[in-house]
Formats: C-alpha cells, sequence, structure tokens
C-alpha cells in the first residue's frame, strides 16, 4: 500500500494524481453549478409555496368571515321587522348557533326598553357549550353591555364592526371576536345590534394548519399588532409583534416587520428567530384588519436540497476513488516494461550489450521503444567494434610517432655540458617539436680546434618535415666530413636535396665553422633567421647574406662570409618557431621582444640563456597550443681564457689551500679586491660540503678548475662521492626570528645569492658542480 | 682568526679579528663556550680587524644570539666592515642583532 503511494518515484501514481486532481476539480465546479441553481429554484418554490398557502389561508378566512357577515347581515332585517316577538329573538339566536358550526355565539341587543316590557336591558344571547346549545339573557347590571366595545363602537361609528379579540367574561367565556351589525327601526333610528361570535379557538386552528414545513409556524396579529394566534397560547391578547420585538438583539427589524403588517401590507423578509435563519410571510386579512405571518426556518426549506447534496457528494467522492484505482492499476501495467528498460539501459551502460530486453505484445509506443532500443544495441556493438579498431589503428600510429620522436631526438646532440674539458667552448640547445616529430634541426661537432655546427628548419612539420630533417642532418655529417668551407657543405646538401625534391619541400639552414682558438667564423646562411650576436655589452642580429634555402635550385651559388667574434661573444641562434611563437591572442613573440630579452645575457651561461628565453616565450604563449617547432642553439666563444686547475684531498687544510690557490688566480685575472671575499666564501662552502660529506669519511680527491674568460669567472668542482645536487637544496627561512631560525643551511644559499650561476651536472658517476661569477675588471 | 673573551658580569665583550672559516670556526666556538653554557646575557662582538666569515661562522654567531636571547639578552657588534655586514644582511641576521 505504501509503494502504491508513492508518486514522486512511480509514474503510475504521479498521473494517477493528475488525473485525480484534474476530474475533482470537474467534478466540484459542476456540483457548485448544480447546487447553485438548485438552490435558487428551491428558495424561488418556497416562496411561491408559501405565497400560495398564505393567499389560500387568507381567502379561506375571508370566505368565513364574510359568510358570517352575511349571514348576520341578511338576519337582522327579521329582527328590523317590529312585529318579531320579543321572546321570538331566543329562538332566532338559538336557531343561528345551532345552525352555524362556524358561530361560537349570536346576540341581539336592543337599545334600554326597547321593548316595553323587557325593562333596561334585554339582549337574548345563544352560545355553543359541548354539543348543545344555551340560550340566556345577556344584559343585567353587571354585564352592562351598552358599555361593551361590540355595541358601543358600531353604534358611534353608524357602521358595521369586528371588535378585537377578547376574551367574552359573563357571556360565552371563551375568546372571541364579535361581528356587530347595527339594527335600524324604520325610520331608521338605532335600536341596537346584532352580533356573531367566532371563536379564536378555530381561528387558531385554521392558522396553525399553515404549517408547509416540519419547524415552520403561522401566528396573526390584529389591528394594534397584539397577537391573536400565536403557537405559544400565553402570548395571545399578552404580547405584541412590537412587545417581542425588544427581546431581539435588533429589535428594528421586527418592528418594522409589525408596523408593515398592521398597514395591512404583505411580503416577506429573512429574519433570524433562535438563531435560525427564517423566512418570514406576511399578508393581511383585509376583511378584519388583521394579519396573518408565517416563519419558515431556511434549513427546513433547503432540508432536501442539503440532503440531496450529501449523497451527491458521497456518490462522487466514491467515483473518484474508483477512477484513482483504476488509473494507478492501468498505468502501472502500461508502464511496467519500462522498468525492464531502466534496467536494460543500465546493464548496457556496463557495456553488456547484448542484455534481453522485456517482450512488448501490444503495437504502441511502448513497442516501437522496445525496437528503437533493440536498434541502438545493435548500432552500439557496431559502433564500439569500428571504435576499438580506430581506437588500435590510432594507437598504434601514436606508438610509431613516439618512437619516431625517440629516433628524431637521438640523432641530434642532446648531452651537455657536451664539452666538459673544454674551457674555450661554453654551447647549449633545445628543440621541441610541435608535434611528435618536426623539421626542425640542429647538430654540432668538434674536430681539432674547429666547431662544425648547423642549426635548420624544414618547411611545414609532422613526419614529412621529419623525414627531411633526418636526410639534411645526415648529409651535414657526411659532407662537412671532406668539405672545409660551408658554402660548398651547403650548396652540396642543397644540391642532393634538390635531387628528387618532388614534394617541394625547402630547408633554411645556418651553417658555421667556429675556430675555437681564434674564434674566427665561416659561416653560409641559407635563408635563414638572423641569429642574434651578443658581445661587449652590444644586442644585435648577425649581420649575413640572406641567399636562398636549399632544395630549391641545383647549383646555387651559396657564398661563404667569415667575421672575427669578440672573446666572449654569443651566437644565439634559433629557428622562425621562436619568434613566431603566437599567443592566445595570435600575436607574434616578434624579433623585439627577443632583443630586449637577451639584453645584458651575454655572461650567462648557454644553458641559462636558452632557460630565461625559453621561460619568456612560455610566457608570451600561455595556454595556446603551440604552432611551429622551436630550436635554439646558443655558442659562447671562449677562445682567450686562462684556466687552472687543482687536485684536492678530502681534508679540512685543503680550504687553506684553496684560500691561497684563488688569491693568486684573482691576481692573474685582476679580479677586484672588494670581490675576492664573496667568491672565496662560496668556494669554501662547496668544498668543505665535498670534504665532509662527498666521502662518508672515507680519503678521497676532487678537482677544482679556475677560469676566467670575457671578464666571467667560471669555477668547475668535480667529485667522485656520493651524488649531491646543492642547486636543489631548499633555501632557509630567513626572515624567521633567532628562536625559530635553523642554525645550519645558510652555506649553500650563500653560494646561490652570491654566485652569478649555480649548475649541477651528475656524468660519468661525478658530480660536476659549475659556479659563475661576471666581475668587472679594473 | 685571533678571538678573545672578557667577561664582565652578565656582560661579554668578544674581540675578534682576522678570517673565520671553517678550519679556525671550532677554536672560536670553543672560546665562545663560556657564553652559550653560562649566565651571560649581554654580548659585545668587536669586529675591528674582522675580515672574513664562513656559513660555519654565522653558524656560531647564531648559537649565541639563540642562548643570551633565552635570558633576555642582546647580541651587539660594533665596526664590523661593509662586506661583512653585506654577508650578515644577505642571511637575514640584520633585524636579529644590534649594530654599532
Amino acid at each position: 500500500m505504501k509503494k502504491f503511494f508513492k508518486i514522486r518515484e512511480s509514474f503510475a501514481a504521479r498521473t494517477s494524481m493528475y488525473i485525480i486532481i484534474v476530474v475533482g476539480i470537474v467534478f466540484i465546479a459542476t456540483l457548485s453549478v448544480s447546487f447553485y441553481f438548485s438552490y435558487k429554484t428551491v428558495e424561488s418554490s418556497a416562496m411561491k409555496n408559501a405565497e400560495v398557502t398564505m393567499a389560500k389561508t387568507t381567502l379561506e378566512m375571508e370566505r368565513l368571515l364574510s359568510g358570517i357577515s352575511k349571514m348576520v347581515d341578511n338576519i337582522k332585517l327579521v329582527v328590523e321587522d317590529g312585529n318579531l316577538p320579543a321572546d321570538t329573538v331566543y329562538l332566532l339566536v338559538r336557531q343561528i348557533v345551532a345552525n352555524n358550526t362556524d358561530i361560537a355565539g349570536c346576540a341581539v341587543a336592543f337599545e334600554p326598553y326597547y321593548f316595553k316590557d323587557k325593562g333596561y336591558y334585554f339582549s337574548p344571547f345563544a352560545y355553543r357549550q359541548g354539543d348543545s346549545v344555551v340560550v340566556k339573557q345577556l344584559g343585567n347590571p353587571d354585564y352592562d353591555y351598552f358599555t361593551m366595545e361590540w355595541y358601543q363602537i358600531p353604534k358611534l361609528l353608524d357602521k358595521n364592526f369586528w371588535t378585537e379579540p377578547y376574551y367574552d367574561e359573563g357571556g360565552g367565556e371563551s375568546i372571541v371576536s364579535t361581528y356587530s351589525t347595527i339594527l335600524r327601526n324604520k325610520n331608521g333610528e338605532f335600536i341596537g345590534v346584532l352580533t356573531a361570535d367566532i371563536s379564536l379557538d378555530w381561528l387558531s386552528t385554521t392558522v396553525q394548519n399553515l404549517k408547509p414545513y416540519p419547524n415552520s409556524y403561522s401566528f396573526a396579529i390584529g389591528c394594534g399588532g397584539t397577537f391573536i394566534v400565536h403557537p405559544d397560547k400565553d402570548k395571545i391578547l399578552n404580547e405584541s409583534i412590537f412587545s417581542i420585538a425588544l427581546e431581539d438583539e435588533d429589535p428594528t427589524v421586527m418592528q418594522s416587520l409589525g408596523q408593515k403588517m398592521v398597514d395591512g401590507e404583505s411580503g416577506e423578509a429573512k429574519i433570524v428567530r433562535d438563531d435560525k435563519l427564517c423566512y418570514f410571510f406576511y399578508a393581511p386579512i383585509e376583511q378584519i384588519g388583521w394579519s396573518l405571518a408565517m416563519v419558515c426556518p431556511k434549513d427546513d426549506i433547503f432540508a432536501d436540497l442539503s440532503k440531496m447534496s450529501q449523497v451527491v457528494f458521497n456518490v462522487a467522492l466514491f467515483g473518484l476513488l474508483l477512477i484513482l484505482v483504476f488509473c494507478r492499476l492501468t498505468m502501472q501495467k502500461v508502464a511496467s516494461p519500462l522498468k525492464s528498460f531502466a534496467a536494460s539501459a543500465k546493464k548496457v551502460a556496463h557495456g553488456d550489450f547484448n542484455v534481453a530486453l522485456p517482450e512488448i505484445s501490444s503495437k504502441d509506443e511502448m513497442k516501437e521503444l522496445r525496437d528503437s532500443f533493440g536498434y541502438m544495441q545493435k548500432e552500439l556493438v557496431h559502433y564500439m567494434a569500428s571504435l576499438e579498431s580506430t581506437a588500435s589503428a590510432k594507437e598504434k600510429i601514436e606508438s610509431e610517432l613516439r618512437i619516431a620522436h625517440n629516433i628524431q631526438q637521438g640523432m641530434i646532440p642532446k648531452t651537455f655540458p657536451a664539452f666538459p674539458t673544454r674551457t674555450d667552448l661554453d654551447i647549449y640547445a633545445s628543440l621541441d617539436p610541435a608535434k611528435e616529430v618536426g623539421g626542425d634541426l640542429y647538430d654540432f661537432y668538434i674536430e681539432g680546434d674547429l666547431l662544425y655546427f648547423i642549426i635548420g628548419d624544414v618547411s611545414g612539420k609532422g613526419v614529412p618535415a621529419s623525414l627531411l630533417m633526418a636526410v639534411t642532418r645526415s648529409l651535414f655529417r657526411s659532407n662537412s666530413a671532406y668539405l672545409k668551407k660551408p658554402a660548398d657543405i651547403v650548396s652540396s646538401i642543397s644540391n642532393a636535396i634538390t635531387e628528387g625534391n618532388d614534394s617541394n619541400l625547402f630547408v633554411t639552414l645556418f651553417l658555421g665553422i667556429l675556430n675555437l682558438k681564434t674564434g674566427e667564423l665561416r659561416y653560409c646562411n641559407a635563408g635563414h633567421n638572423h641569429p642574434v650576436l651578443l658581445s661587449d655589452d652590444t644586442v644585435s642580429f648577425f649581420p649575413m647574406k640572406p641567399n636562398i634555402p636549399i632544395g630549391l635550385f641545383h647549383d646555387f651559388p651559396y657564398e661563404d662570409e667569415v667575421t672575427q667574434l669578440a672573446n666572449g661573444a654569443v651566437l644565439f641562434c634559433y629557428t622562425d618557431g621562436l619568434t613566431e611563437a603566437e599567443s592566445e591572442t595570435k600575436e607574434l613573440y616578434g624579433d623585439d621582444r627577443l632583443l630586449a630579452i637577451m639584453q645584458g645575457k651575454q655572461r650567462y651561461s648557454s644553458k641559462r640563456q636558452v632557460q630565461v628565453v625559453l621561460a619568456d616565450v612560455a610566457k608570451h604563449v600561455g595556454k595556446a597550443d603551440q604552432s611551429d617547432d622551436l630550436t635554439i642553439l646558443t655558442i659562447t666563444s671562449k677562445f682567450s681564457n686562462y684556466s687552472e686547475v687543482l687536485t684536492l684531498k678530502n681534508e679540512m687544510s685543503e680550504v687553506e689551500t684553496l684560500k691561497l690557490a684563488m688569491d693568486s688566480f684573482f691576481e692573474k685575472v685582476n679580479v677586484p679586491p672588494e670581490m675576492a671575499m664573496p667568491l672565496q666564501l662560496s668556494m669554501e662552502e662547496v668544498i668543505v660540503n665535498v670534504i665532509m660529506y662527498a666521502y662518508a669519511g672515507k680519503p678521497g680527491t676532487f678537482e677544482v678548475e679556475l677560469s676566467e674568460c670575457a671578464s666571467v669567472l667560471t669555477f668547475v668542482i668535480t667529485d667522485s662521492g656520493i651524488p649531491f645536487n646543492p642547486a636543489e637544496k631548499e633555501d632557509p627561512d630567513i626572515t624567521l626570528a633567532a628562536e625559530d631560525r635553523q642554525i645550519g643551511g645558510l652555506g649553500v644559499f650563500l653560494v646561490k645569492q652570491l654566485m652569478d650561476d649555480v649548475e649541477y651536472n651528475r656524468r660519468n658517476n661525478q658530480n660536476i658542480l659549475t659556479l659563475r661569477k661576471a666581475i668587472n675588471k679594473k | 682568526m685571533e678571538a678573545k673573551i672578557e667577561q664582565q658580569g652578565e656582560k661579554a665583550i668578544i674581540t675578534i679579528s682576522g678570517r673565520l672559516d671553517s678550519m679556525n670556526s671550532g677554536d672560536f666556538e670553543k672560546t665562545v663556550e663560556p657564553i652559550l653554557t653560562g649566565n651571560t646575557k649581554d654580548v659585545e662582538v668587536n669586529c675591528v680587524n674582522f675580515e672574513y666569515i664562513s656559513s660555519s661562522g654565522l653558524r656560531i654567531f647564531l648559537s649565541i644570539l639563540k642562548s643570551v636571547k633565552s635570558r633576555g639578552g642582546s647580541v651587539l657588534i660594533r665596526d664590523m666592515n661593509a662586506d661583512l655586514r653585506g654577508i650578515f644582511d644577505m642571511c637575514g641576521f640584520s633585524p636579529l642583532f644590534k649594530f654599532e
């Protein structure tokens, strides 16, 4: 049951609920409209019913009263005839009462001494007592009828008259209303009255019959508003409609209704009686000036309607419940395959493409869904198979490219320092292809005192360019082995490439042969970028003839050029991947930025120069993709230099030995005295580390080379102890308070602070630490 | 390197001259041992002819500072030459010592 009403999770429950809400709203609207019109109909029919009943009752009463008055008026002719013997009047009145059941009593009252022998009072009176009729003479000193309302008012007004109800004491001894008709003699003189009494009991019965609803009641009031008929007998003649109005919270409602009744109007109103809303109908009984009223509680009038509404509501509620259950069960049945689909989809997501689908027998959307699902399964199997083969093919290509990359990187010299024993050359290079393999190349080697070097850029990128790059590099090695002029080598390579160059690829080259003893540089350019020359604090592009790239024309006359490099001058060669490196906004790195970043860097080691430039390019490129292969080859020629090599033991006394050796070295290369202290301090720190830790307490030796070239001091410390890279050592935090400061760790930190460059290399099981410092000579 | 120490109650005056390097820093450490272990509060280092210091020497200066600081004292360095002062600056020692 709980599951049945899980609205949120169940499609069936949710849909059923929506249907019930909509149907419920329609039901309520329909019932409301129907109830409204029924209400109006019942109300108007109740009104009509009340009006008719009232009219019928008043008509009945009018008819009765006028019957009595007409009968009396007719009989009076008999009495007015002067020949009627006095005693016959007794018979007359008895007969009238006996013959008219509507009449409670009948009297003929004469003026004093009308019959001489009958004296002052003569009024024969007949009235009903049980089933018999009693006759008596009414007038006597105790019952002075001349003062009675029923005698006096008609006489005074000279017209027939209905009295207000009164208790006929000494007469009929009951509450009656009397009709008096005037008797006259032949001369038209007043001789007395003939009266007929009607009993109010009779009137009450008639009025009480006015009861269209179980709790409705009626009453009648006289001319002054006094109750003549009322279900509460105590109110009759004792209270009036105005006196009971005073008991109401708002007396004016009843008072104004009373006034209208007294004025003989008819109508209806809504009043509150005993805390119940009631319809109040009233109409006059014109003949005697009375007014009749009927009070019907609203609940009574609409009792049937509300009972019917109750039944309709219950039926509707039951109907809604029935719809809910029916919808829920139907939806559940319709939606049940969806659960199976969900389970199947989950299995498909986990790779089980052949999972069984629920059987759908119907030919509706569910069947369509099943077919689509089945189709998807089939397609997935197909797709996965093709994806797998694509992926494996791609992987194969990628793996081959990786191998090609390694082969290509293996073709170029990549171990630095390339010539650790040579103090007259500092060379460093970097090649960074945009893809796995690229068309950039560099190469160098030393033969005797000559450095052969080449940097080049094959047009295009990727595998085609890389093949030509490999060919070019091989041609450089083979041709330079026997050709001694750069232009000859370039021409030879160019001719070899041009031959059979169906793809029309070309290569820009810069090829040079540097005499490491003299600084003389012979070179040939084949359409390559101008290298940057750093010398004597100036940074400029290296001047050379452009010529044309190789691979275009057979036997193009490439020309040699010769220049003398200054001692310590730097030749910074690169490919256009550097100056044309694109930023995220497609801006090029540019020649100007290259010249600017190289400014003041001539005393940096070649490696550091390359690192500085590559870091700046990386900053420029940002998150953009590398657009082209990027190659740098930088050469510092130090043909004129001075160097000394010391071999020291790992004993603390060697600190003094080194100090003395450095003092004499400084004097030879003209190091200003104020620079001596920091240099000695740095070297002390470095060798103390070697002495104390490199050989783990065993005796050992290490080499220190002190050299100077173009105002740059280079100290190389080589030991064969345990590997230790001081350049990687973390710096101490020098901002801490005295209490928190570590006692040690300052030595290496000071070396890094005091020297321009600290470079560590591990080669042939040796720690090679190189310190550099530019000096200002005296 | 030559170093001597003069104790004046809770105050010690160190006079150092020449080169304080890794070879002789052990000697200097012995010389100043009374300051490290005793109850000296304030230390004055006279550096008129003090020429050279390496990290082993800086380490001893820091040890002296730490021990007198723990007693609420301070270290005053007098007449140190600009080169050595530069080394002290580089190590972040300048805010820790007083200089005159």
